[in-house]
Order: structure tokens, then C-alpha cells, then sequence
């Protein structure tokens, strides 16, 4: 059953330079349960379009010019800034990428769960604490109700990290987004964070947003994986046949350009040529087309709609590339 | 503007037909312009209806003109080859309120402020008008900001805080009151001068001195904590002593207030003890800082916390003040305010210790924002227990 339905969503910011269109007719559902990996360069729309779903964006300058966001089949573009605060942190809850910019460094880690667990269930006082406590034992924090009296400059990079997961968990949420959540830390430590989503999804059947640059998150967290380019939904399906069998070439790209230990020493990392769009002046047809070696005439006048190539698995693209790849000669 | 609005309501309801500012801040608030020297007076007027003018001297014309946001701006004086109303402001003003049919009105000017002189010198000018007290209008229009003050508060906020760690810094290789002080300031200039390009940080001046930069900083250690607001001296902090940190930031006229107590080496117990309880009380306050609350309820938690600890006989007379156009505005955070906090006002929540007869002092404040559900501090320096 559909948790999310995101229908054509449309954002852009109006700049003293002019309209900058940062997402353009985004639509997916999201089923409960499921874990999305949302990935794509910086300007890919990728977390402007969660920030635009949550009402968190500045407007002006930011518009939500079209779309509907239902979630639990309410429209979250309609809801009061009241209404969405109550679902931000409780039934969705929210990590971003920062820790010490998104924990307070001022007050204890326990006032800044507290807070949040009051504000948002019936929990308050003594009840508060021991759900508080509970929170960080359930993201393997030691010694929780110590840790609790400690200020986040007294806890490693991984551990604040622990906390703002604790932080959106605090209220059991529906629905959990994290936006490069796991980027600042070392791969250690993301491991460790990745390990722990996924016992915490298993556990409470949490339905999960990862939103990340890298490809390596996804292929261990998610279930399906969404590539974004230029405001638009390039690829979309399961992680496994998108990995094995990409149809966009800029999903083909960001593959390749992942090390690979067996090919390592026969082969530099490849790198997408060019660089991303203007999207104050965005390209007519497909955004990726520009720097798309596979890009058809067509490529350059029309944007593609999102197709079926398999099960689940979709594309938008005008060319075939299995076809395109075997021609070049990649095959 | 909705701080526009907001006086022109209080306005109606005490029944001024204008308002006739002096005060350097105010001036500010009503044009946007800082002419940062007020030898010659910037007087702006905002009648109950219709837009506000600005009446400068003509040496101001060039800046007035660039800075401000009014677009009716008249000039007095001499220089250069500026075409004025007069020599003098006097008649200039003179003439601008009996232009507009206010010169027999009710005019609003502030008392807490204007020299008895001047305000002998308009009750003979304006012989027809009333003038009434406008201080108090300016003190409750000016405790909820607009979100252009709030944008600038953020920025001050964040300098103060880059001082902040500065200073932290400087203390930590040993330096002296004026080492930290200077280094802390010279990393907000920094700050400034790379970061900052569309930032003022300009205080305001008097008749007779102006304030180019108002990022300040000074620290105190040991006992000379107990002088709390003192030029920082060569004495260099002694191990087991705590040192305080004072910085006030500045960016487009809105200040930030950002203090730390820091311990230099190991504190002897009474010491860690009263940071300790200050630590635990402002955690306790905290959600009492939100929309509909009284901010009276921020002192009495705070006396409440001092009691139960055992400093009855030390409980402050304020636990921290408004702030904005002014480093220290207004309204105290005392036990008598009858203010409930709304969105948008802006204070510094600094409950703190002195206990001279054990040498024991704390100071630590932030800058704090009621918004929509609660508050958000502006300052974000290391917080707790912090040793050196």
C-alpha cells in the first residue's frame, strides 16, 4: 500500500538572475515499508523535492509551482506550516546531513530529545526520560542515561549522527527521511550507521528516504533506487536490475564511475563529461542529453517521459542503451 | 514594514498625530539609514498617515540616499553645492510638519532620550503642538523584529560566535585578557571582511562619537569578573581561575550577544559547582521559552533553581534583557514583566551567579528567538562545562 504518492511535483527558486527550475514533474509512490534510495549530483533536485514536500523551503524564493504530495492520501502541499510541523518529527521524521548544525550545541543531547519526544507524543517528564534513554540504546549508544546529561561536542562525529537518527526515530515515524546522513562520516562509522537503519527498518518496518551521492549507500540500503538529474527522474526500479542493467546513460555513468576492485588496475574511474545543467536556462529536451554520448537528435528538442523497461523498472530516455552500448563497442 | 504598522497601531491608540525622532536607533528604524556620527541630528518622521521622511544634514545627502529605504528625504545645512530647506534643522523641521498639517498635532518624541535642551528648543518651536512620550511605543514595537532583523540578528549571531571560538582559542595558548579579546575580534573582522560583503557592522553614535565597528569582545578573569563589563587588561588568566568571555556582534544595525565562562585548568569545587547549577537551570528554562509563555516565568524557574542550590542570597535582580537595534533594549527578563513571549522577539537568556565572598562568579549568555513552536538559539557556542 502506497505511504507516499508523489504527483508532478514542480519547484522553483526565483533568483535575481532568473527562474531556476530545480524540480520538474517528479511523480513515484512510496509503499510502506519500502527503502528508497533517492541519488544525483548537487542541483539534481534530489533534496530540494523532499525539503519542497516537507515545506521546508524558504518562499520566496522558493514555489511549489505545481503537484500534489499525499501522504497517508493527504496532500502535504496543502496543509498549514501548523499541520506540517506536527507531522515533521513525528509521524515523518527527519536527518539531515549535518549534526553539529542540526543538534544544538548549547543544551544537553537529553533537553533536545526530550523536546522533541514532548512536543510530539503524550510522554512528558520522568516517561520522557526513559523514552529518551531508550532511543539511544536503540541506536547502540552506551551508557544512555549518562549520555543523556552530555553536550553533543562531547560525542564523536558517528555518535551525534546515532542521536539525530535517535532524534527522527523519537516519535516512531511512518516515515523516515535522511538526507546525506552518513556523507561526513568516515566508512567506518557509516557502516556501522547503515547496519543500524537497516536492523531499526527490519524491526519497526520503518519506511525510509536515504537520500545520498553515492551509489554504494544505495546498493546496501535500498530497495529501490530513484537517479535524478537535472530536477527530473532519470532511472527508477529496483536496486538490483538498475545496477545490473541500467537503461540511462547517466546511471550507466555514475556506475562507472564507481572503483571497482576487480577492474582497478585495468581502467582509470571514468568521469561523466561536461557539467551539470543550468537550470535557470535549463536544456530543451533531455536535461542529460548535452552530456550524453548516446544522445539522440531527438534527445536534444523533447523531454523523454518516464517508460517501463522491466519490472518496476523505468527510464527516461529516448535511446536504447543496450543498443548504444553495444555499438560503441562497451559491450 | 511591519514594525511600520506596528507603531502606527500604538500610535492610534495613545492618539499622536507623528512621530518625531532623535534617537540615533530609532531614526535607523524607521529609514535604514546609520550615518554612524550624529553631529548633526538624523530626525525622521512618520506621520499616522503616509510614509515616513527623513531630515538629514546635507554632508549625509549622498549616504542617506544609498542606505535608506525612504524615499522622501530633505536636507539642511551647508556643503558643497547640495541645495537645502535651510542652515539649520530647526526651521527645516519646522517646515516639513506644517507642510503636512502636523505642526498644531500631537507629536510623539522621545523623552528618555532627548536632551532637556532640545526639548525646550521644540516646545518653543512648534508652539501649536503637544508633544507626548513616544519612548514606550518605540520600547513594544521594537520587542517583536521583522524578518529582516531576524535575518541580520542570525548573521550577528553567527560572528559572534566565530569570536567566541576565537577566543576560546587564544585562552587556551595563555593569552591575557587583551589577547583573547583582540584575537576575537580580529577573527569576526575576518569574518567580516571575506564573508560578509552586504553587512554593515556599524553601531550606532552620539552627538559627539561615532561607532565604525561594533564588533566587540572583552574577557575577565579570576576576580575581576566581578567589574562585569570592563576594558580587558595584560593580566594573563591563572590556572584554576574561570575567565569570562563578553563579545557583542552587529550585522545591519541588530546585535547578537554571546558569553562563556571558561575554565583555565581545573576549577576548585565552588566554582564548578555554581557553573554546574547555572548549566542545569538553563535546561530547565528552556522549555518555558515559547510562544503564550510569560517571560517572567524564565526568572522565577531561575530563582527557583538558586534556591534549591543554596544561592538564595544571589539570585540576580534580572536573568537577561531584549535585544536588537540595542546590545542591552528595554525589557528586563525580571520576575516583574508583565511581556508574553511572542514570535519574533529576540532576548538573551543569561541567568548567572556572583558570590563574592567564595570568588565565585558565572557568565554565560545566548541569543535567544521565540519562533513559531518554541525558540531557537542564535548563538550556538559550545555549551556545559567547558576547561581550557
Amino acid at each position: 500500500m502506497a505511504l507516499l504518492e508523489v504527483e508532478n511535483l514542480t519547484v522553483a527558486f526565483d533568483t535575481p538572475s532568473g527562474r531556476v527550475h530545480a524540480v520538474n514533474d517528479v511523480s513515484y509512490t512510496l509503499d510502506e515499508g519500502e527503502t528508497l534510495g533517492v541519488v544525483g549530483e548537487s542541483g539534481s533536485g534530489k533534496s530540494v523535492h523532499v525539503l519542497a514536500m516537507l515545506g521546508l523551503l524558504p518562499k520566496p524564493p522558493a514555489k511549489v509551482l505545481g503537484g500534489r504530495v499525499l501522504f497517508q492520501g493527504r496532500d502535504l502541499l496543502s496543509m498549514s506550516q501548523g499541520e506540517l510541523r506536527n507531522l515533521r518529527g513525528g509521524q515523518i521524521g527527519m536527518v539531515f546531513q549535518d549534526p553539529m548544525s542540526s543538534l544544538n550545541p548549547v543544551l544537553t543531547v537529553g533537553r533536545q530529545l526530550r523536546e522533541v519526544i514532548e512536543r510530539h507524543t503524550d510522554l512528558k517528564g520522568r516517561r520522557a526520560d526513559a523514552r529518551a534513554t531508550e532511543l539511544l540504546e536503540l541506536v547502540g549508544i552506551p551508557r544512555p542515561a549518562d549520555r543523556l546529561k552530555q553536550y553533543p561536542h562531547e560525542f564523536s562525529g558517528g555518535m551525534r549522527q546515532r542521536v539525530m537518527i535517535a532524534i527522527g526515530l523519537s516519535c516512531n515515524p511512518k516515515l523516515l527521511i535522511a538526507d546525506e546522513a552518513t556523507t561526513a562520516l568516515d566508512v567506518t562509522v557509516q557502516a556501522q550507521i547503515l547496519d543500524l537503519v537497516r536492523d531499526l527498518k527490519d524491526r519497526l518496518g520503518t519506511t525510509v528516504i536515504w537520500i545520498t551521492h553515492d551509489m554504494g549507500v544505495v546498493a546496501e540500503l535500498a530497495d529501490t533506487i530513484q537517479v535524478m538529474y537535472g530536477g527530473r527522474i532519470m532511472e527508477r526500479g529496483p536496486v538490483g536490475p538498475v545496477f545490473r542493467d541500467p537503461r540511462s546513460a547517466y546511471t550507466w555513468g555514475l556506475l562507472r564511475s564507481l572503483p571497482d576492485e576487480g577492474a582497478r588496475a585495468q581502467r582509470r574511474l571514468y568521469q561523466i563529461p561536461g557539467s551539470p545543467p543550468n537550470m535557470a536556462d535549463p536544456p530543451k529536451g533531455d536535461p542529460f542529453a548535452p552530456r550524453n554520448p548516446f544522445a539522440t537528435p531527438r534527445c536534444h528538442t523533447e523531454v523523454p517521459p518516464l517508460r517501463s523497461v522491466g519490472d518496476g523498472h523505468m527510464v527516461a530516455a529516448w535511446y536504447d542503451l543496450p543498443t548504444a552500448l553495444k555499438e560503441a563497442g562497451h559491450v | 514594514m511591519n514594525r511600520i504598522s506596528r507603531l502606527k497601531t500604538l500610535m492610534a491608540a495613545k492618539g499622536i498625530d507623528a512621530l518625531v525622532t532623535f534617537k540615533p536607533e530609532h531614526s535607523f528604524y524607521l529609514s535604514g539609514f546609520n550615518p554612524i556620527i550624529f553631529s548633526h541630528p538624523v530626525i525622521a518622521i512618520l506621520p499616522a498617515e503616509g510614509e515616513p521622511v527623513i531630515l538629514v544634514h546635507a554632508l549625509r545627502d549622498d549616504h542617506g540616499r544609498s542606505e535608506s529605504w525612504v524615499k522622501d528625504i530633505r536636507l539642511y545645512g551647508a556643503w558643497s553645492t547640495k541645495v537645502t530647506m535651510g542652515p539649520n534643522w530647526q526651521d527645516a523641521l519646522r517646515a516639513i510638519l506644517a507642510e503636512k498639517g502636523l505642526d498644531a498635532g500631537v507629536l510623539g518624541v522621545e523623552e528618555d532620550y532627548l536632551p532637556v535642551a532640545r526639548h525646550r528648543l521644540l516646545t518653543e518651536l512648534l508652539p501649536k503642538a503637544k508633544l507626548v512620550d513616544s519612548s514606550a511605543i518605540f520600547d513594544r514595537a521594537r520587542l517583536v523584529k521583522d524578518a529582516d532583523e531576524i535575518a541580520n540578528a542570525r548573521v550577528a549571531a553567527a560572528v559572534a560566535d566565530i569570536g567566541m571560538d576565537a577566543a576560546q582559542d587564544a585562552l587556551a595558548q595563555g593569552g591575557s585578557e587583551r589577547e583573547i579579546a583582540t584575537a576575537s575580534m580580529s577573527a569576526m573582522n575576518r569574518h567580516w571582511a571575506l564573508h560578509l560583503p552586504d553587512h554593515e557592522v556599524a553601531d550606532f553614535g552620539s552627538l559627539e562619537g561615532g561607532a565604525q565597528n561594533g564588533l566587540w569582545t572583552w574577557a575577565l578573569a579570576g576576580d575581576r569578573m566581578f567589574r562585569n563589563c570592563d576594558n580587558p587588561t595584560q593580566r594573563r588568566p591563572q590556572r584554576g581561575e574561570a575567565v569570562a568571555v563578553f563579545i557583542w556582534a552587529i550585522a545591519n544595525g541588530i546585535h547578537a550577544e554571546n558569553e562563556r565562562t571558561f575554565a583555565y585548568g581545573p576549577l576548585p569545587d565552588a566554582n564548578r559547582r555554581a557553573i554546574d547549577t547555572i548549566l542545569k537551570i538553563r535546561e530547565d528554562i528552556a522549555p518555558a521559552m515559547r510562544p503564550g509563555a510569560p517571560l517572567a516565568d524564565l526568572f522565577h524557574i531561575t530563582k527557583r533553581g538558586l534556591e534549591a542550590a543554596g544561592y538564595a542570597a544571589n539570585i540576580p535582580g534580572r536573568i537577561g534583557h531584549t535585544i536588537g537595534l540595542g546590545a542591552h533594549e528595554h525589557t528586563s527578563l525580571d520576575g516583574k514583566t508583565d511581556v508574553i513571549l511572542e514570535p519574533g522577539m529576540l532576548f538573551t537568556l543569561e541567568p548567572n551567579l556572583r558570590v563574592p565572598d567564595r570568588g565565585v562568579a558565572t557568565q554565560i549568555s545566548d541569543t535567544i528567538l521565540i519562533t513559531e513552536t518554541g525558540h531557537e538559539f542564535l548563538t550556538r557556542s559550545r555549551g556545559g562545562y567547558i576547561e581550557v
